[in-house]
């Protein structure tokens, strides 16, 4: 089964992201945490209140700044809850919206991050629901790489980074859920991710040190050859 | 190539994830470039001092009902201000054609104009003086509606996908 999505989970859609995060949060030094991803969290980025400072006052460049922090945040978000390209992008495009039409308004930025992983969710759920009505009993299509990634950019990929999608291929939904929003925002914290996923927070460092264990025996018991992994969706093997 | 994360807890393997999904799934240009023009999307309507108008309920996030045929009904959105002074209701509808048709009720009651905005532009139609509007052809994706009640205050709502 794909879907693990509950309706019953969603019942608070339509909280205000902004307010549904309360108490106080610790938010990890974002400095250094990120390796070569558009250049996000560079050294001499500016600090975030600053950031948000600024584009709320029209700085185009803040902006620009902000979004090539986070636009990997957001863009996983979306394609953990199995979004295809354009469903995703779609949900990318409103959080900008609402970031840009609320960022006046925003007062603590430290919760920035969070904000933006709480809207994407709800957003890609949604999107979920609006499909699911439109043809009832259809999954959303299968995530695949993006097609820009052509051959070209295949061939580059690492023996360890195919092993590494086949044996991620393999995870529970959730883990691959989990893992995959931890691993593109490592400055959210455990109240964040519980948020922006909709399960408990105590529950995150449990589940999170079990999937990555279910990850590393994968990666390191068999040398998988692209076999078919009976629709979890990740395998690489039915792209040519 | 190994990201030195925060001090505590941070697996090296999370490291080798996120590598993995930047060369695998990273993030489209055209979103980027689209993130990108979101605030000049949003000002054109910055100067209006309007009020904003926030989603209150969509169907699509409720819980489905026992005994509801599933997929059932039109997807039907809720936006209104916290003193409930304003409220629009909208049933979404999809075409044939794979756009959408808009059916809505504006309160309080009353004739004005509605602009259905999207990223690519803005659709204007009327509202008429039981408060009732209806638009086609609306594309999919971000949405947010902009009243013009006449002689009253402007109000935009918040963006939804749809």
């Amino acid at each position: 089964m794909i879907m693990t999505l509950r309706e019953d989970r969603i019942a608070d859609g339509t909280a205000d992201p902004m307010v549904s995060v309360t108490g106080s949060i610790p938010v990890r030094s974002t400095v250094g945490s990120r390796v070569g991803v558009r250049g996000e969290d560079r050294l001499d980025s500016p600090p975030l209140a600053e950031l948000i400072d600024r584009a709320g006052r029209g700085d185009q460049q803040a902006w620009r700044d902000l979004v090539n922090r986070y636009a990997n945040l957001v863009w996983s978000v979306a394609r953990s809850y199995r979004l295809e390209h354009a469903d995703a992008a779609d949900v990318c495009q409103t959080t900008w919206l609402r970031l840009a039409e609320h960022l006046d308004s925003l007062r603590e930025p430290s919760r920035l991050p969070g904000w933006l992983a709480t809207t994407a969710r709800r957003e890609s759920l949604r999107v979920i629901a609006g499909r699911r009505r439109e043809a009832p009993g259809a999954l959303p299509d299968e995530p695949d790489p993006d097609p820009s990634a052509g051959p070209e950019t295949l061939v580059l990929i690492e023996d360890r980074d195919s092993r590494l999608w086949v044996a991620f291929g393999a995870l529970s939904e959730r883990c691959q859920q989990l893992l995959r929003i931890l691993s593109s925002a490592p400055e959210l914290s455990y109240v964040e991710v519980g948020v922006a996923l909709g399960i408990p927070v105590g529950s995150i460092g449990p589940t999170r040190g079990r999937c990555l264990e279910s990850l590393r025996r994968r990666l390191t018991a068999a040398d998988f050859t692209g076999s078919d992994f009976g629709g979890s969706g990740m395998s690489r093997g039915s792209r040519g | 190539m190994t990201g030195v994360g925060p001090v505590d807890e941070r697996d090296p393997l999370l490291d080798e994830v996120a590598v993995m999904f930047h060369l695998l799934d990273p993030v489209p240009d055209h979103v980027l470039v689209a993130a990108m023009a979101a605030p000049e999307v949003v000002a054109a309507w910055r100067d209006l001092d309007a009020g904003l108008l926030d989603i209150l309920a969509d169907s699509a996030l409720q819980p489905m009902a026992a005994g509801m045929r599933s997929g059932g009904g039109p997807r039907l959105v809720t936006f209104g201000d916290s003193a409930d002074s304003c409220t629009v209701e909208v049933e979404v509808g999809v075409e044939p054609s794979g756009t959408l048709r808009l059916v809505g009720l504006v309160l309080p009651t009353g004739p004005g104009e509605l602009e259905v905005r999207h990223p690519g532009g803005v659709l204007r139609v009327s509202v008429d003086e039981l408060g009732r509007f209806r638009a086609s052809g609306v594309p999919s994706g971000p949405l947010s509606f902009v009243l013009h009640p006449n002689g009253e205050r402007t109000a935009t709502t918040d963006w939804i996908t749809v």
